[in-house]
Parts: C-alpha cells; structure tokens; sequence
C-alpha cells in the first residue's frame, strides 16, 4: 500500500514540503505540459472492448461493455507547499448497443512531481468514494494505484447498505500506456459479500483510444491564447468608491 | 504569433512591461461599466457576436412549403486606440529607467476606455447598441450643482426602480462633474454625501468619466451585460527608425435584458 507516502521521503530524511505548510507552492501554468505519466491519459477516449466481472446471485456475472471517458487538464492545484497537476475525468459506460448507463463515474488524476505519487480519486452515483495513491517515475508507462478499506489516507467509503452487502475490501488499478497512444487499464475491487467464504474480484479491464486532444486548462488558455492582453477582465468583484 | 502581430515589434520585454502596466493602470482607472454591470468573457478574438435567441422571418422563395427564419446576434464591435511612442524612450527601459514617457499610453488607455463606457451608458447606434440612459423607460431625474440634493435624487431614482419591480443593491455612476461635486460637499450636520449615496444604495458610488449625469442601476444581476471577445490588449502595427505604432484593442458587445432596471439621473 502506498499509504503515508510522505513517511517514506521522512523515513529517507527528505522532507518535500519543508516546515512552512502555509506557503503556498509554485508552479507551471501549463498543466499539459506537467503531468508526468498521466500525460498520456489527457484527452476525450472511447473503448469498445470493456470487459465486466461483476457478482451475481449465481456467481460471476460477465458483461461487455462499451466506455466513453474524457480526461481533461486543471489548473495546477496546491495545499500550501504540497503541489499537484491533475486531470479531472468523467467516465459513462453503457452496455453495447443500449442508451442506458451502466456506470459513471467522476473524479481526478493527480500527479505530485515532488513525491513521484499518481493519486486518483473516484466518485460513483451509487454512494461511493475512494482516494488510491500509487508511485511512479515521471516518463512512466505503467503504474498502479491502490486503496484499502480502513486506511486514513487512501481508502474507501461506501454507503451503508454498499458496506453491509458488497463491502469493498481493496482497490486497486493498474495503467499501461501503449506505443500506438492507446492505453489500458485494469482495476480490481476486492469485495466481501455475505454468505460467500472467499472475497470476491469485481474486475473491470479496457483499452481506450482517443478520439480528440485535451483542452489546455484556463491559465494555459490565457497565456497561449491571449499574448498581449492586459487582463482587465471583470471588475465588479472590486466594486467600491472609485477611484 | 498571433493577430496582435507583438512579435514584429522592436520592443524588448522590458519594455512591454512598462507599456502594458501604465495601459492596464489607465484603463482600470477609467472603466465604470464593468464595475456595475455583468461580465461574459474574454472569449477571444474569433468571437464574431452574442446570441439573442431570437429569429427574423424570410420569405422562403424557392425553398417551397417550408418556414425559414433567419437567427439574429449581436455582433461584436473592435474597438481600437492608436498610439505612437518614441523608440528612444523605450530603450531606456533597457538601461534600467523607470520614469519613462508614456503619455501616448495613458491617453490611448484612457480613450479606449472611456469609449467601451461611452457603449455601455450612452450606446452606439452605428453598431446597433443601445445604451443603459436611452434604454431606461423611467423619467430622468433632474440634478444640478446643488450637491447636497443628491440624497433627495438618488432616492427618487431608487424608488422609482423599486416601484418598478426592481430589486437592489443598487450603484451609481457619477459622470466627472457630479463624482467631484458629491465627493466635495457635506450635508447640513456635515455628513459626506458621498457616504450617504452609499447607504441609500446599498452598493458601488463609481466614478464615471464617461457618463453624462449620472446612472442608478440596480446590482442584482442579469439586467445588463457586457460580452468580451478579446479583452484590452496592446498589438503592433508599424515601425520606423524613431517610432514604434501600437494599438489598444478589444471586441465588445452590450446588451440591455431588464431596460427599467437604470434610471439616469440628467443637468438641466
């Protein structure tokens, strides 16, 4: 697990944050340009070929399904000396051929050059979230984040019917980036279920390819886009007696 | 590069920064509408016109048994302010001056601004834009060089946007002649009038050079709205051996969504 990464900077007498935790970080406004492995997931993507290992009354459900996710970059983010490059995601699947979704789900790849951790966070509409964490080298084409049930840091939280019934134990989803640009993914929910003696593996596994390039984040957008403009903008946020 | 064309300029960083900070500085100082009203934007330079949502009928013709109609915008106007600086001047920036001449920047800024607010207040027919003053369906109020009035006028126009169904706050613009009046009189007693239009209003007292009079409009939102396609920037547009032509420009549009929700405040 990658829980309390940072004790392992400590543990190896770095501290990347130094003692001021009020100040805040710098950083690139160019968030395309910073986001170390996730670079390669950036962007709109679709895949067809989504396999689905899911548990039914009977056992192990299998459905094919067909994955539509956008990827697209947000300002750098800080919490005083920590500092992160993300995408914020969207993810809808439908079962092929049916309008209906099947899952959504939204949240953030985060990359934090100066601890080398991918972070994602994941938000589903069926009463569930989860923070997983995993390290990575910057120019890396594959890496694993993972969650516990119970951790402080990356764990996970679920509704009480959710925990009682498909109590998610672990999570855990690993990322190649192929040559061609594709990219896959497989994760892995290790759930408890009532009545059954071993944990059951709710896999789900797919290759996306894309469909259209990432739109810069908004202080990217400013400066490629607006070289020369004064930056005026709205002023009414500074209403008051004038001059 | 893009249109602004900055990159063909003989101008070094420095000098930018000197050029855009005195530019932005003046224009700020000026600007009133965006003080008061809503604001869409920058949606850069390509942004050609606002939708309205509403349609013009055409005569179908030879389309047959169909209905046409056609959408109608709001176009966008340009609006550009030449200035021309000394290239002498401007290398002195790169000797470390700090008190360069920039009056050319000051003034352009300066009639860049007060036209985007001319726009708003006072409108621009040849661009199809109507202004906040000719808009209002309310009677003006009249006002004189008798400060100490101004309490007494800003609350009729405050209760007349009331009796109309319009919600505060609400803010003033004060054109140049009525700022300076208000900010030098007190009332009987000695209170700032300046201080007691704030609590009649409940919002912004704003300095105004563009407007003629003065404006009360209410700050609920939704009433009024300035569209911003490429926000005040500074582009090059030609150079010789002693001077260096620049511009100030942007792309703007207004539009008036609640007319009864100003009431100009006019000399007679």
């Amino acid at each position: 697990m990658p829980d309390r990464r940072i004790d392992q900077h400590e543990a190896a007498g770095v501290n990347p944050y130094g003692d001021d935790i009020y100040t805040e970080a710098e950083g690139d406004p160019d968030t395309l340009s910073r986001l170390g492995p996730l670079g390669a997931l950036a962007g709109v993507w679709r895949g067809d070929r989504g396999e689905d290992e899911h548990p039914g009354a009977d056992g192990t459900e299998r459905d094919a399904y067909v994955e539509h996710i956008e990827l697209q970059p947000i300002d750098r983010q800080t919490n005083g000396p920590q500092l992160f490059y993300g995408l914020r995601y969207h993810t809808h699947i439908v079962k092929p051929g049916e309008a209906e979704t099947f899952h959504d789900q939204v949240g953030y790849w985060l990359w934090e050059p100066a601890t080398g951790t991918v972070t994602l966070t994941l938000g589903i509409p069926r009463g569930q979230v989860l923070l997983a964490a995993g390290g990575a080298e910057p120019d890396a084409t594959q890496f694993s984040v993972e969650a516990a049930l119970g951790s402080e840091v990356y764990g996970v939280l679920s509704n009480p019917f959710l925990d009682e019934a498909f109590r998610t134990l672990s999570y855990r989803m690993d990322v190649q980036v192929h040559a061609d640009g594709s990219w896959s993914y497989e994760q892995v929910g290790v759930l408890a279920i009532p009545g059954r003696d071993q944990p059951f593996d709710h896999v789900d596994r797919n290759t996306l390819t894309r469909l259209a390039p990432p739109t810069p984040n908004p202080m990217a957008r400013t400066r490629t886009a607006a070289r020369g403009d004064l930056g005026i903008g709205n002023l009414r946020v500074e209403s008051g007696a004038h001059p | 590069m893009n249109h602004l064309m900055r990159e063909l300029a003989p101008v070094t960083d420095e000098a930018w920064a000197f050029v855009e900070e005195e530019a932005t500085r003046s224009i700020k100082h000026v600007l009133a509408g965006r003080r008061t009203i809503d604001f869409s934007g920058p949606h850069g330079w390509s942004r050609g016109a606002v939708d309205i949502g509403r349609i013009e009928p055409l005569d179908p013709g030879a389309l047959g048994r169909v209905e046409v109609a056609q959408r109608s915008v709001l176009p966008l106007i340009e609006i550009r302010s030449p200035f021309t600086l000394s290239r002498s001047e401007l290398f002195t920036a790169d000797r470390g001056a700090t008190d360069l001449d920039l009056t050319a920047v000051v003034t352009a800024a300066r009639t860049a601004a007060l036209a985007e607010d001319h726009v708003v207040f006072h409108g621009y027919g040849p661009g199809g834009i109507v202004g906040i003053v000719a808009a209002s369906p309310h009677d003006p109020v009249p006002i004189s060089d008798d400060y100490s009035g101004y309490p007494e006028h800003v609350a009729t126009a405050v209760g007349a946007l009331r009796a109309a169904g319009i919600a505060g706050p609400f803010a003033i613009a004060l054109g140049a002649r009525c700022f300076t009046g208000v900010t030098e009189t007190t009332e009987h007693g000695g209170y700032p009038v300046f201080e007691h239009l704030r609590q009649i209003l409940g919002g912004p007292v704003v300095w105004a050079p563009a407007v003629d009079g003065a404006v009360v409009l209410s700050q609920r939102g939704g009433d009024f709205e300035l569209t911003v396609g490429e926000d005040f920037s500074v582009g090059y547009r030609s150079h010789d051996g002693d001077s260096l032509e620049l511009y100030i420009e942007e792309s703007v549009a207004f539009r008036i969504n609640t007319p009864d929700a100003a009431v100009h405040l006019a000399y007679f």
